[in-house]
């Protein structure tokens, strides 16, 4: 009897204990946090943290980063479309690139290039309209500046390398192209975006936002001018050279600030903004899909020997391979460059450039003289004497001092040399061409141009 | 969701409550009588294993063990009762027989059972919220179980090819390779369309690790021990799966692990060795010397005589990178206890050294090792009250080769390699085809050589622990309290590695002073699931079943990922000594799943039963304020045959059944938001858009009717299921690509899409033979699918994968569409056709023309132009050549795209398998399964290359070699020329037009497992010291039948490593993947 009553209350205890343990757990669990539907997302912001001025840094700051983006995909987009690299590699869209055929919206890197470009546009007006409404709230003044310049490069860039392009949707709306008659107005918004961060600049005393703004603006300038040699009407200029005042005036106040022949404005490509297809640097360093072109080194650019002793182009005047393009070369296209690049946006070389060529157009011989051989001795070249013609001179250093900063594909077309590649079956040989509205673009825009695989009537042989 | 959570508390709470004040000991009653028996097979007398037993209107019972004896011991009997006892046993009819029982003595009841190919009366407990027989449920369940001694490795492996309508895509055959699970297709564009699996009632981490490198990725789901595994039972879709709610559209899967049985200690050991290797599905590397000295060179290096334009060939993977792999599995298990306490322990290695050989050049390998360990021990402290602890520890270690589509891939560059250009160039020959170092073995001509990428090594690892505590209370017969409490973490590393100075060969230029990145998963899932259930009858004509409770999922993931390259020297193994290449990543994620279910059945006699129920959902993605969801269900099942009057032996089974419901699938935990997301630049850390972020987003709801019988014939010897399902899909949520001028490039989910979709499945089963010495066991099904983008809401097509991939989600269209160029064909008579758009289809005359757009012109080319243009050699490897001759293509769809005509789609139309069981001699058993899949396209981007023009890769399968040798030889014609440029430009021309030539017909049918087992007499077994013991020796696809030209039609580069939209719509892609090897194993199989 004894012995059953304790086994009673030890089944008793036991069922006590197994009751309060499992009210005890659920009263755990409906006080802790476990199965809570409100959760953080910690992995981004939302959009209304960047309503506050303190955002500024940072959104000017993903601004570059999505600058470096879309000029990293460009710069390769357009030497492989020039003679500057060419494809040695598996895909063969860097190949019909080579060959001429830069129109084709369904090419896998112009397409795909095209969203960082529109994002970098889109970003840049997105951030001067935040840092502008912060007003006196902004922190650091610099910060706008910095603003206007990454958003005038993108618009620069859209400028110098687009055939069309769409700059009025915004998020989900979408907008109608610019239309290729038009296009002058992005490199004019580049300009305005230059003229108001030399402004600002300036009232802030900031001397290398000054000259970085002076020097793009003297850059878009030009470029608007080469636009319109190209575009207005299309084809090749019988007058390839561009002299006009307020180019040169901004070339010689930016020239007069940069402090010196060999000042440069880059941006720099890193690991954490830079990665897969489209950075230039790991397709051509790394992924070797491109090399430079065979027309400025020997064999494969990233086989041979660093320096003088790879490159197959030669100075005009004095017949030994060129020097400034060894450095560029060095830079940019040997597996020792590596595959974070940096990439020119202007520099007082190409001041000296753009001044030489207006005062050859101009004719005066002296200026021009000077000007050529202050970019000569840049690299150590000895100095031009008149041989050979002062055009073809101006050509090569334009070459080999602007290499791999996207100015080549208009040279080709300025000057009427058509690059070794180029086969007759595509459009670039007979009048000039550049980068289509995207495929994709083209597919989720009903605005964009159909059918969304034709090429640009100007890129139609 | 604190509101769930305080239901829960609520529901445990009266569970705990209940116990605390109404729980009955177990031995608490003075007099009782005990049950025994045997239950055996009545045609052979064969012992029946795993057999329930139990008492009617009782929650005693038992199950029986190997030599099919049982004991039920404590029925309560106040000086005699009689008792129904019933016996359920899979691939038996069920029986019953009245007892008359004493108490204080033991009654003796046994069962001789009758096969039955038909299973109306199986239990379930997969989408009604508790046990119930099949014949109950208006729609199907599937069951697997397990077949005995079939070389099953992994539960992919187990789960392929049983049950029509479930498929695995495997993502190639390199050891512990995992397979995608799809269930009825697809049911979502943008989400996970993997359905969602438990085990024992826990949701587990279903995800992927590994598949560094382009593949080779390891699933979640085989960390799981096959051995441990009692049943698998499947929810096919909506209108099963309604009580899952929100992620349970595309099916549930419920793994139920073995639990333990009364007695003594019980113990089992397996033992298994497999060699496993590839077959012979590469094509041959071929190439061609164009020059007299490229042939005297490589004469030299071949050491036979080499002329100009003859073709060799060498096969440089499977003379080089392939060895007989072996496997070795040892596992053991041990069951026991008594009516108060049983256990069931196991442990498993399984150890395999994949077919990828090589490793005389380097460190790659295909490795897999699992150490599986469970215990579970299920404690009834009363009768009334039972408590069950489930423990499962995995540790995992794989290797893989970089695999797949990958330039710097083992695979692709030894598929690509060119005979002609193998050279010794940094060493000498040291015997043919041999160099003394470093030399360019194989003819690869980019990236990297074979040997250099033998030298990077992918590796994985993960320690996972799977742990849940399940507690049932019945408080009185008709009411029953049930709570699971779950958790499942694993800590998975993944690792690719390149040493300092890998590339042996001094040809790459990729990383040689070293990579490495590292990737850690961390991934908690913790599951509360509780319900009551109420089952009474109502007169003698009605009843009633009753569920209702709560599921709650929270899932946690920390992921960090880090970087870099280029290490100082030698011997240094850690992403902090590279020096450039940095990078790093963290991201943290929490999501919370959950609802209210509630279900009520209504049966009539039991022969007719219809259910009414739904689920209330809640997520965390719509926010804490934001309102549920509700899915609702309704379910007939009607089986005449049960009436009373029924006595038909040749139809003896019928049952009509039909089933309406819903489920869904919610978007992302922060789809809602506008979100601006960290990119660092150079000018420091800064934001950038991420998501445009809709406040409308809200779960997608599939709403699926299934209807269907099942009848069994002729004593149920034959039996045959047939199930026609309709999906539609309403608020898909789409992955929408807005115009990237719009500023934000990444894409944004909407609820603006529809889907259509539906199907037939068949099952037929049959047993022919039933003697007592023999038997045959046959079964066949099939499954239908047709799945259709009915809208996209106005969003452009989606493009799917990698540039080279042609898949597309158009709408109007096939889900998993392939759209290619196609050629344009001879004119009809009368003239060109027109297409939908009333443009003139481009065709071309075969009298006068060839079907070749002479230099882009857009028309067919002349004989006498083409024979102009090949009066002297031409080398279609040269842009100047390919520009001159492009394909014919035609705009057959009046799309107004060449490019993207729609060319098939890349899931099968019929799906299926065949096989059986004979059973002969008493002892022996030989049981088979082919499987099947049709009307599909292959993706065949390996012979893109291979058959192409490409110049630098490729280009190198004897069919492409031979034209292009003649095109290229002085010596042929210009009408030999001609001909071979037209074979070329319309059979082998593939990359320069996206897709074209490239999807190909993937029908197949494989031979997929083969098991020949020997099972001991019990005297002869007992003599050598054991209860039990069998051996089989097993072979696993050991055939394959396709006319697939490329090397597996199965395989497929888009494997769970992939991104979402890949997986789910770019099956059937083959990108220089291994093929499936073939495994033949011999296991033997004892217990005592």
């Amino acid at each position: 009897m004894r012995k059953h009553s304790m086994q009673h209350l030890t089944y008793r205890a036991l069922r006590l204990r197994l009751g309060a343990m499992l009210v005890g757990t659920s009263a755990l669990l409906s006080g802790c946090g476990l199965f809570e539907t409100d959760v953080a997302n910690v992995n981004a912001v939302t959009e209304d943290a960047l309503a506050e001025p303190t955002a500024a840094a940072a959104l000017v700051n993903g601004l570059g980063g999505n600058l470096n983006l879309a000029v990293n995909g460009l710069i390769g987009i357009s030497g492989a479309a020039s003679d500057e690299l060419q494809w040695a590699g598996s895909r063969e869209y860097w190949n019909l690139l080579d060959a001429g055929d830069i129109g084709d919206p369904i090419n896998e890197y112009s397409n795909g290039t095209y969203p960082f470009v529109s994002t970098a546009r889109w970003q840049g007006d997105f951030t001067v309209a935040s840092l502008e409404a912060f007003g006196t709230r902004l922190p650091n003044r610099a910060d706008l500046v910095r603003a206007y310049i990454f958003a005038g490069t993108a618009y620069l860039f859209i400028g110098e390398n687009y055939e069309d392009f769409i700059i009025g949707s915004n998020r989900t709306v979408p907008a109608a192209p610019v239309g290729a008659a038009n296009m002058l107005i992005t490199l004019d918004s580049a300009i305005a975006y230059y003229t108001k961060a030399a402004a600002l600049a300036t009232t802030l005393s900031n001397t290398d936002l000054q000259r970085q703004a002076l020097g793009l603006r003297a850059r878009a300038r030009f470029s608007r001018v080469v636009w319109q040699k190209l575009r207005a009407p299309r084809g090749f200029p019988a007058d390839p050279l561009v002299n006009v005042a307020a180019v040169t005036a901004d070339a010689s106040a930016a020239l007069a600030i940069m402090g010196g022949d060999t000042y440069r404005f880059r941006l720099t490509s890193t690991a954490q903004n830079a990665a897969g297809y489209f950075n230039t640097g790991f397709e051509m360093n790394q992924r070797l899909e491109l090399r430079a072109g065979s027309a400025y080194v020997n064999g494969s650019a990233t086989a041979v020997d660093a320096g003088i002793a790879g490159i197959r182009l030669t100075d005009p005047v004095s017949g030994a391979p060129d020097a400034s393009l060894a450095v560029a070369i060095n830079e940019c296209c040997r597996q020792s460059s590596g595959q974070f690049l940096a990439y020119t946006l202007t520099s007082a070389r190409e001041m000296q450039l753009i001044l030489a060529e207006a005062a050859l157009a101009a004719g005066n011989a002296g200026e021009f003289a000077t000007r050529i051989n202050a970019v000569r001795a840049i690299d150590g070249k000895p100095a031009w004497t008149g041989t050979p013609l002062a055009l073809d001179i101006l050509i090569h250093e334009r070459r080999v001092g602007l290499f791999f900063q996207g100015r080549r594909l208009h040279d080709h077309y300025r000057f009427n040399r058509p690059a070794e590649k180029w086969l007759p079956i595509y459009a670039a040989t007979v009048r000039p061409c550049f980068l289509p509205i995207s495929f994709d673009e083209r597919t989720q825009n009903v605005l964009a141009p159909q059918p969304a695989q034709d090429r640009p009537t100007a890129c139609q042989r | 969701m604190r509101r769930v959570s305080w239901v829960g508390s609520v529901l445990m709470a009266g569970l705990g409550a209940g116990l605390t004040f109404g729980a009955t000991p177990v031995k608490a009653q003075n007099a009782t009588a005990i049950i025994e028996g045997k239950i055996t097979d009545g045609t052979s007398q064969r012992p029946l294993d795993a057999a329930s037993v139990f008492i009617s209107e009782t929650r005693l019972g038992g199950v029986t063990n190997a030599q099919g004896t049982y004991r039920i011991v404590g029925v309560p009997v106040t000086g005699t009762r009689t008792v129904l006892v019933r016996v359920r046993a899979l691939g038996y009819t069920p029986a019953s027989k009245s007892v008359a029982l004493t108490a204080g003595q033991t009654t003796k009841v046994d069962f001789a059972l009758s096969t039955s190919a038909i299973q109306l009366n199986q239990v379930v407990v997969t989408g009604s919220g508790q046990a119930t027989e099949t014949k109950r449920l208006g729609n199907t369940v599937a069951v697997i179980v397990p077949p005995a001694n079939a070389p099953i490795n992994d539960i992919s492996n187990l789960l392929t090819a049983r049950e029509p309508g479930l498929v695995g895509v495997i993502g190639g055959g390199l050891s512990g390779q995992g397979a995608q699970i799809r269930i009825r297709g697809n049911s979502s564009l943008s989400q996970s369309n993997e359905p969602i699996i438990f085990i024992d009632g826990v949701r587990m981490n279903n995800g992927a690790s590994g598949g560094g490198g382009g593949g080779g990725a390891t699933t979640r789901l085989d960390d799981i021990d096959p051995t441990t595994i009692e049943r698998v039972e499947v929810l096919k879709g909506a209108a099963a799966a309604t009580l899952y709610g929100t992620e349970a559209s595309n099916g549930v899967i419920q793994i139920f692990t073995k639990v333990g049985s009364q007695g003594a200690p019980r113990w089992n050991f397996t033992a298994q060795q497999d060699a496993i290797t590839f077959p012979d599905r590469v094509a041959p590397n071929t190439g061609f010397a164009r020059r007299q000295s490229q042939a005297d060179s490589l004469s030299g290096f071949y050491g036979r005589t080499i002329a100009p334009f003859e073709i060799i060939e060498t096969e440089v993977f499977k003379d080089n990178l392939t060895e007989t792999g072996r496997g070795t599995s040892v596992a053991a298990n041990v069951t026991g206890g008594s009516n108060a306490v049983t256990y069931f322990a196991s442990g498993r290695l399984f150890n395999e050294n994949g077919p990828f050989g090589g490793n005389q050049f380097g460190v790659a390998s295909d490795e897999i090792r699992r150490i599986q360990t469970s215990a579970n021990l299920t404690l009834v402290p009363f009768k009334n009250f039972r408590v069950r602890f489930n423990n499962n520890f995995y540790n995992i270690a794989s290797k893989n080769p970089e695999t797949n589509n990958n330039i710097y891939g083992v695979n692709s560059l030894a598929f690509m390699a060119r005979p002609e250009l193998a050279n010794c160039r940094n060493s000498s020959v040291e015997s043919p085809g041999v160099c003394s170092g470093a030399g360019n073995l194989f003819g690869n001509q980019a990236f990297m050589t074979v040997r250099e990428a033998m030298g990077q090594q992918n590796e994985g690892a993960a320690s996972r622990y799977l742990g849940s505590l399940d507690m049932t209370y019945n408080q009185t017969s008709n009411l029953t309290y049930s709570a699971t409490l779950g958790y499942d973490y694993t800590a998975a590393r993944d690792i690719q590695f390149s040493r300092f100075g890998y590339n042996i060969d001094r040809f790459t230029s990729q990383t040689v002073t070293g990579a490495r990145s590292v990737f850690n998963d961390n991934t908690r899932v913790s599951t509360l699931d509780a319900k009551v259930a109420y089952n009474r009858n109502i007169g003698s004509s009605w009843s009633t079943s009753t569920v209702g409770g709560l599921q709650v999922f929270n899932t946690n993931t920390k992921t960090t990922a880090a970087n870099s390259q280029a290490f100082p020297g030698p011997g240094i193994e850690v992403v902090g000594a590279g020096g450039t290449a940095i990078t790093n990543g963290e991201t943290l994620l929490t999501t919370i799943n959950g609802g209210y279910f509630g279900q009520t059945q209504l049966g009539f006699r039991d022969w007719v039963f219809g259910t009414v129920g739904g689920r209330y959902d809640f997520s965390s993605a719509f926010g804490e304020a934001a309102p549920g969801v509700f899915y609702p269900k309704v379910s007939l099942s009607v089986v005449p045959s049960d009436r009373k009057s029924w006595n038909s032996s040749t139809l003896s089974t019928l049952r009509l059944r039909a089933a309406v419901g819903q489920s869904g699938r919610q978007p992302g935990a922060f789809d809602k938001f506008t979100t601006f997301q960290p990119l660092t630049s150079e000018f420091g850390p800064g934001l950038a858009p991420q998501n445009l972020g809709s406040q409308e987003l809200r779960p997608e709801i599939s709403t699926e009717i299934e209807g269907g019988f099942e009848a069994g014939f002729y004593d149920n010897r034959l039996a045959f299921e047939f199930t026609y399902w309709d999906r539609k899909v309403r608020d898909a949520l789409i992955a929408r690509q807005f115009p990237s001028s719009g500023g934000f490039r990444n894409t944004q989910i909407t609820n603006i899409g529809a889907i259509s979709a539906n199907g037939l499945e068949m099952n037929l089963r049959v047993f022919p033979i039933r003697t007592a010495t023999s038997s045959l066991e046959l079964f066949a099904n099939a499954a239908y699918l047709k799945q259709t983008l009915t809208s996209l809401g106005g969003a452009p097509p989606i493009k799917v994968g990698y540039f080279r991939y042609r898949g597309f989600l158009k709408e109007g269209d096939p889900l998993g569409s392939l759209y290619e160029p196609l050629l344009a064909s001879a004119c009809p008579s009368g003239g060109p056709a027109t297409n939908s758009a009333g443009r003139p289809i481009t065709c071309f005359n075969p009298a006068t023309e060839v079907p070749i757009n002479f230099n882009g012109r857009g028309t067919a080319a002349t004989q006498q132009e083409l024979l102009a243009y090949f009066a002297t050699p031409r080398d279609i490897q040269t842009s100047a050549v390919q520009g001159a001759l492009q394909p014919l293509l035609a705009d057959y769809q009046g799309t107004g795209i060449l490019f993207e005509q729609r060319n098939g789609d890349v899931f099968p139309d019929w799906t299926g398998a065949f096989g059986g069981t004979y059973r002969f001699r008493k002892n022996w058993r030989i049981q088979s399964l082919f499987e099947y899949r049709t009307g599909f396209q292959v993706q065949n981007l390996t012979d893109g290359f291979r058959l192409s023009q490409h110049p630098s890769i490729g280009s190198n399968r004897r069919e492409f070699s031979e034209v292009q040798s003649i095109m290229l030889n002085p010596a042929s014609t210009a009408q030999e020329r001609v001909d071979a440029a037209t074979l070329y430009v319309n059979e082998y021309r593939r990359l320069l037009e996206p897709g074209l030539n490239q999807g190909q017909d993937g029908t197949f049918l494989r031979w997929r497992e083969l098991a020949l087992t020997y099972e001991f007499n019990p005297t002869l077994a007992s003599k050598l010291g054991a209860r039990t013991l069998s051996v089989t020796g097993a072979g696993r696809n050991l055939l394959l039948w396709t006319k697939y030209p490329g090397v597996d039609p199965e395989v497929n580069a888009i494997d769970r490593s992939a991104s979402t939209l890949d997986q789910n719509f770019l099956a059937s892609t083959e990108a220089f993947g291994v093929p499936i090897p073939r495994r033949f194993s011999f296991s033997v199989n004892f217990g005592f």
